[in-house]
């Protein structure tokens, strides 16, 4: 199935999943000593009538049994073999056991570790760990993936990308929430769906620790942020225990009733999670018979995301991108990076937290310094203590591709030119991890003097930005200002490009001291065309949050909201 | 429509030439009144205007130009029959005009009005009445006030032909050198301004230069004229042959400039001293074709004053109208009115500003007649009714407290203070005399905050030509100055720099400020006026001064000096910038001198320049150039993103003393490594210096190179240094 039949089948009808595989069949007399995935392979006749059952229900689409079938969770029940050909076996009996309209997705989950910066699992062995079991679920001949049950939305990261980098089959994620919108690694709702999105999931929704009512008010946040169709699959309520066993209280009925529910919060996949069985995915599929799921429209939004919290571009609040966190000139810092010592960084992140920074930008250009080593150090070390998503700064595509390869979230990159290197090379990097860009109106030839020759470019990297994808709403456009002291025309021009943004619906940003280079009392200048370039339809710039000047007039742009 | 205004919707309108010395040619004695000469002899003007009529003037001007009172006082003891001599006079070119027109002709009493001189005001408006009068009388169909240099002796002679001749169009011109300025000091941009406020039917310039100097007159306010603009040169500048003072540009010559005159938005064109019919002829045919361009609607206000005027224009600086002083007039007596208004012209050129209540009338009116310039009233649309006649008979400013109900008229400039959040497009909806203000008073008044102020005068910032009234506090200035520069308002970034700069030296122990001496070069290159070195420099080499000490003397120190200030912090790049400017222009006007001498300076070294491999930026680099040009070094700049071997290969051929680098990436820094290890390999023994925003010290010490530089002065300092070690 390619990704885009499936985003056909999502836009068509409201796909039915199986239900409950794990808990029914143990509920349904399976026994098994050290791992369900390797008991199934042994007595494989239970599974077989189950999802059976489920196509005979009308699940539109079965799981593969291999929840646990990675490297690392498997060998926790002492299963040294090789997963591959465990994933293998496992989709072979469930292709056996279902019927020709029915599709077989390949299912993940979780190593039961945490990744990296979160954890000591590191990231590249979460990915290489479920490249393999990934192998074995193609070869067997699943027509795509749900990963599910996951707490981390690092390693959700890493699952997905073992998926994309393994074949171009349609992905689908679930995380497990909190009934607060939280996974219990802190990732919210919000953050999850943006950065998995920009990271190339075909679709997101929740699964298990909740019951569809707690649900239903996830996935309502998740589809405020994200038009990719969403699942659900929620478990029979909220567990309780009885007789020392767990059990789940909800009925058909009262599991059922909130299908429409979904259905109006613009759910397109629905299935069920622990408690429930066929009985639950037939009066369902009885129940989504001819509803046809509601596609979000409007236009798409300017999102970036931590692992904690995502920051929108044109909203109500103008952005602020603090840029300190940036070698040049600082001395002391320079000192710091060069001993290998990033506590100022921390400063410097908490600092501008404090001051109302809305984004970090971290740049770690430095001369005797390895700047990718200390990029990922430090986007790493930013990820755990800041809730401020990241702008990823350099010039050299090496650094922008591992910076954005373990950022848990999703990131601005500063920046994306009309030079040849930075389409080529730069461009594809920020587009494999779905980062925002910041498009640089200059090229090979330098900085265009120029309005009309800033536009030209500006719109040959927005297509070719197109080609991989991009749309206007993933890019922040750079006014890119010179100082006034040597071009006195170079203010009107920036002011103009603004305009010019605001008018095509485009962000726009500044960094803003290049204004003021050479002159007297820089903060007044600067703030002085903040103000002016708000006034043209700024949405955001990069500064010094630390201007006390500067903040009151982003309070003054805040104040009279409504930027768009 | 008077029969003026039907010439003007013709086309070009033309006017006569010199009148003097076609009467002497018809025999008219030296040392006489032309006035009186001429009324007993009427067939001579009558001839000369005759002579005009059929070169092609559609107006000639009446003989009255020493025709007032205090002129012909100088020649006779009757001059209670001064209308009569003006009407006679008058009678005498009109008989002859057919379908053609005359204008009266006014000029110059003589005397200084007070506070300068003897002369009252209200004596000045009488003598001018007077004279209007009697050439009304007498027929003529407009009048022109001519050759002025006075302001206010304009007004009084506009004023004073308004109260004798009401209905006549009345055109003024005057004379100006070729600065901008009259002999009184005031701007032909603020000149205009108050003429056409006060009602004038067309401006513009006589006498004084030739056509070629007055053309750059003229363009000074092309884009302020809402009235049609006149020129009336000389035929060229005068010459003293035995001892008499003569114009000797040819007619044709004379001619050639009309083209450009009109295109500089002349409407009404003639001649002044030394020209003939023949040069109004030539004129003429070379304007056959030719129709006046129809000029955008200015944009501008202006607020006259006896000096410089003060502006405001979508091209200028925002207007701040402190309104903190006024009041100033009510209630004072008449004598302490006069002493005000002496203070204001004499002392600064500010301009009054009038917060009109009703029972002020007499007062208004008395402070708006005297001020040699336009005054500004505050009021209320109610109260407006009231001084509405004054504000027009005296060309005033009307600001209004709050935003009017309906559309005023245009009969004058109008400022209404708006709510900034209005949308802009009402600024200008009345046309030219609409302008909206934006009041901090009003909005102090409702607790805003002081960053909301600010960020509130950013949108007035999109408006044609944005006043603030009200008291503004340092902090809003400084920020209004920023504005102005970041939106091309600022030419140069003058005021931002002396705004921020005095505000720099708040709390500061009291500096002495940059040493000045009274050498014009020297200063020339100091203060960064590229345009007055030149004859600085001019005049220096006139008195004798050795083209070697020009430059030893004063421009290395002057140079010098600007460095200096830039460390202090004193200067900025703006200045160095212009200060470097007016250095070369300095160089360029002293080259020729130098080679003759044969003592072309030698240079203090060579240094090849660029931007690295793969580097496209070189903003930093032109800079450091220019700083290391003006200090005497040969720089050879081989532009942006140049690799090793070109580097070397031209140090190699030129024998550099020195390479300098600049690089702005990390990523292509490393460049700067690839050219310390090519000159080695080469033996190249060029020094090699490095800058640019990523490099540092380290990074020098780390790739070998032989210095660093944080700034283009710090990299002139290093040259030098690298140089004299060298030797």
């Amino acid at each position: 199935m390619t990704k885009n039949d499936f985003k056909l089948l999502c836009a068509k009808k409201t796909v039915i999943f199986d239900g409950s595989t794990g808990v029914e069949l143990i509920s349904r007399g399976m026994t098994f000593s050290r791992s369900l995935e390797t008991a199934l392979l042994k007595d494989p006749d239970k599974l077989i009538q189950l999802q059976r059952e489920y196509c005979s229900a009308g699940s539109d689409i079965i799981i593969t049994p291999t929840l646990g079938a990675n490297r690392i969770k498997m060998a926790e029940h002492g299963f040294t073999d090789s997963t591959e050909d465990l994933n293998y076996e496992l989709t072979k009996l469930s292709l056996s056991a279902v019927n020709d309209k029915t599709l077989i997705f390949g299912d993940i989950s979780s190593t039961g570790r945490f990744v990296e910066p979160f954890g000591d699992l590191e990231f590249e062995d979460a990915v290489d760990t479920y490249k393999e079991q990934v192998r074995g679920l193609i070869r067997g001949g699943v027509e795509g993936f749900l990963i599910e049950t996951i707490i981390d939305l690092q390693e959700a990261r890493a699952a997905l990308l073992a998926v994309t980098e393994s074949c171009d089959l349609p992905v689908i994620i679930c995380l497990s929430f909190d009934k607060d919108g939280t996974t219990i690694n802190g990732n919210s709702a919000e953050s999850v769906a943006v950065t998995l999105q920009s990271l190339g999931a075909d679709a997101i929704g929740c699964n298990c620790s909740t019951g569809p009512a707690e649900m239903l008010p996830v996935i309502k946040r998740i589809r405020a942020v994200t038009s990719l169709p969403l699942m659900v699959k929620p478990n029979a309520g909220l567990p309780a225990l009885r007789d020392g066993k767990t059990y789940f209280p909800m009925g058909v009925d009262e599991f059922i009733s909130f299908t429409h529910l979904f259905h109006d919060a613009g759910v397109s996949l629905i299935g069920g999670c622990c408690g429930t069985n066929p009985d639950f995915i037939a009066a369902l599929s009885e129940q989504c018979k001819g509803l046809v799921p509601i596609s979000k429209t409007g236009n798409p939004d300017s999102l970036t995301a931590s692992h904690r919290r995502v920051w929108r571009f044109c909203g109500e609040q103008f952005t602020l991108i603090g840029e300190r966190i940036n070698p040049t000139g600082k001395k002391e810092f320079q000192k710091q990076l060069r001993d290998g010592n990033l506590s100022m960084i921390q400063t410097f992140a908490a600092e501008q937290e404090n001051l109302g920074a809305s984004l970090l930008d971290v740049n770690m250009g430095l001369s005797g310094i390895d700047e990718q080593e200390m990029m990922v150090k430090s986007v790493s070390l930013l990820s755990k203590v800041s809730p401020l998503p990241l702008c990823i700064d350099s010039t050299r595509p090496e650094v922008i591709e591992k910076a954005l390869r373990i950022y848990p979230g999703r990131a601005l990159v500063n920046s994306i030119s009309g030079e040849k290197s930075r389409i080529e090379e730069t461009l594809p990097i920020a587009a494999k991890y779905g980062a925002m860009l910041i498009i640089l109106p200059l090229d090979d030839n330098g900085i265009p003097k120029t309005f009309e020759e800033r536009v030209t470019i500006i719109n040959t990297i927005i297509k070719e930005a197109a080609g991989y994808g991009y749309t206007t709403a993933d890019m922040v456009i750079d006014g890119l200002v010179m100082t006034i002291s040597s071009d006195q025309q170079a203010a009107q021009t920036t002011l103009r490009l603004i305009s010019w943004c605001k008018k095509q619906g485009i962000n726009s940003v500044c960094g803003l001291s290049n204004v003021s280079f050479g002159l007297p009392q820089r903060d007044i200048v600067n703030s002085a065309f903040l103000a002016l370039a708000a006034r043209n339809g700024l949405t955001s710039a990069i500064a010094n949050p630390s201007s006390e000047q500067l903040r009151g007039i982003i309070n003054a742009i805040n104040s009279e909201g409504c930027l768009v | 429509m008077s029969r003026f205004k039907a010439l003007l919707d013709k086309g070009i309108v033309f006017l006569d030439g010199a009148t003097g010395t076609e009467l002497s040619k018809r025999g008219m004695p030296t040392g006489v009144s032309p006035e009186l000469w001429v009324r007993d002899n009427p067939e001579s003007i009558q001839s000369v205007q005759r002579d005009y009529y059929s070169a092609g003037s559609d107006i000639v001007y009446s003989c009255t130009f020493g025709g007032n009172r205090i002129k012909l006082s100088q020649y006779t003891q009757e001059t209670d029959d001064t209308p009569q001599i003006n009407s006679d006079l008058a009678q005498i070119s009109k008989s002859i005009s057919d379908e053609k027109l005359v204008f009266g002709d006014m000029a110059p009493t003589g005397k200084f009005i007070e506070p300068f001189g003897s002369l009252t005001f209200d004596e000045a408006v009488e003598v001018y009445r007077e004279q209007a009068q009697g050439l009304r009388d007498g027929g003529v169909d407009g009048l022109v006030i001519e050759t002025m240099m006075d302001i206010q002796e304009v007004r009084a002679a506009l004023l004073g032909a308004r109260l004798a001749a009401g209905e006549l169009p009345v055109v003024v011109t005057m004379t100006f050198d070729s600065d901008g300025y009259t002999l009184n000091g005031t701007h032909i941009r603020s000149a205009l301004s108050i003429v056409q406020s006060m009602g004038a039917a067309a401006f513009g310039c006589n006498c004084s230069t030739g056509p070629a100097e007055m053309l750059e007159l003229i363009r000074l306010i092309s884009n302020d004229a809402r009235i049609p603009l006149m020129a009336k040169p000389n035929a060229g500048l005068p010459k003293l042959v035995n001892g008499e003072t003569t114009f000797t540009m040819e007619p044709d010559e004379f001619a050639s400039f009309g083209k450009d005159f009109i295109e500089a938005g002349v409407h009404i064109i003639g001649g002044c001293c030394g020209t003939t019919p023949v040069h109004i002829q030539r004129l003429k045919e070379e304007l056959t074709a030719v129709t006046p361009v129809k000029r955008p609607r200015p944009q501008s206000l202006i607020l006259g004053t006896a000096k410089e005027g003060v502006s405001t224009s979508p091209k200028e600086p925002m207007l701040v109208v402190d309104s903190s002083d006024t009041g100033r007039f009510v209630q004072c007596t008449p004598e302490e009115l006069i002493k005000s208004m002496k203070a204001y012209v004499i002392h600064d050129s500010k301009i009054p500003l009038i917060s009109y209540e009703s029972s002020l009338y007499k007062v208004t009116e008395r402070a708006l007649r005297l001020y040699p310039g336009r005054g500004v009233i505050l009021t209320s649309e109610k109260d407006y009714s009231e001084i509405r006649d004054i504000a027009i008979r005296y060309g005033s400013v009307v600001l209004f407290k709050a935003a009017v109900s309906h559309p005023l008229s245009s009969e004058h400039d109008t400022v209404v203070i708006t709510d900034s959040k209005i949308d802009s497009g009402n600024a200008n909806e009345e046309g030219h005399t609409l302008f909206s203000a934006y009041s901090l008073e009003r909005s102090s008044s409702s607790d805003m905050e002081d960053s909301e102020l600010l960020y509130s005068i950013a949108s007035f910032y999109q408006k044609p030509a944005p006043i603030i009234v009200g008291t503004p506090n340092k902090k809003i200035l400084a920020f209004i100055a920023a504005y102005n520069a970041l939106t091309g308002r600022d030419h140069k970034l003058s005021l931002l720099m002396k705004t921020l700069h005095e505000d720099n030296r708040i709390g500061q122990s009291g500096t002495e400020s940059k040493s000045e001496s009274n050498n014009p070069v020297y200063d020339a290159v100091l203060h960064g006026n590229d345009t007055g070195i030149e004859a600085a420099i001019r005049s220096a080499l006139d008195i004798g001064l050795d083209p070697k000490q020009i430059v030893d003397d004063q421009l290395i120190p002057a140079i010098n000096q600007v460095g200096e200030l830039y460390e202090k912090k004193e200067y900025f790049l703006p200045q160095l910038i212009m200060s470097a400017d007016a250095m070369r222009k300095g160089f360029t006007v002293l080259e020729p001198h130098l080679a003759a001498k044969s003592e072309v300076q030698k240079k203090d070294g060579t240094i090849v320049i660029a931007t690295v491999k793969g580097d496209i930026h070189d903003i930093g680099k032109n800079i450091v150039t220019l700083m290391l040009r003006n200090y005497n070094f040969e720089v050879i700049d081989l532009g942006k993103d140049v690799d090793d071997e070109t580097i070397i290969n031209k140090a190699l051929e030129v024998n550099a003393d020195i390479i300098a680098l600049s690089a702005l990436m990390t990523t292509t820094m490393t460049g700067m490594k690839q050219v310390v290890e090519s000159a080695k390999a080469r033996n190249c023994k060029a020094k090699i210096i490095i800058g640019g925003a990523v490099v540092d010290q380290n990074y020098s010490d780390e790739i070998g190179a032989d210095g660093y530089s944080p700034d283009a002065m710090e990299a002139v300092k290093l040259a030098k240094r690298l140089v004299a070690n060298e030797k």
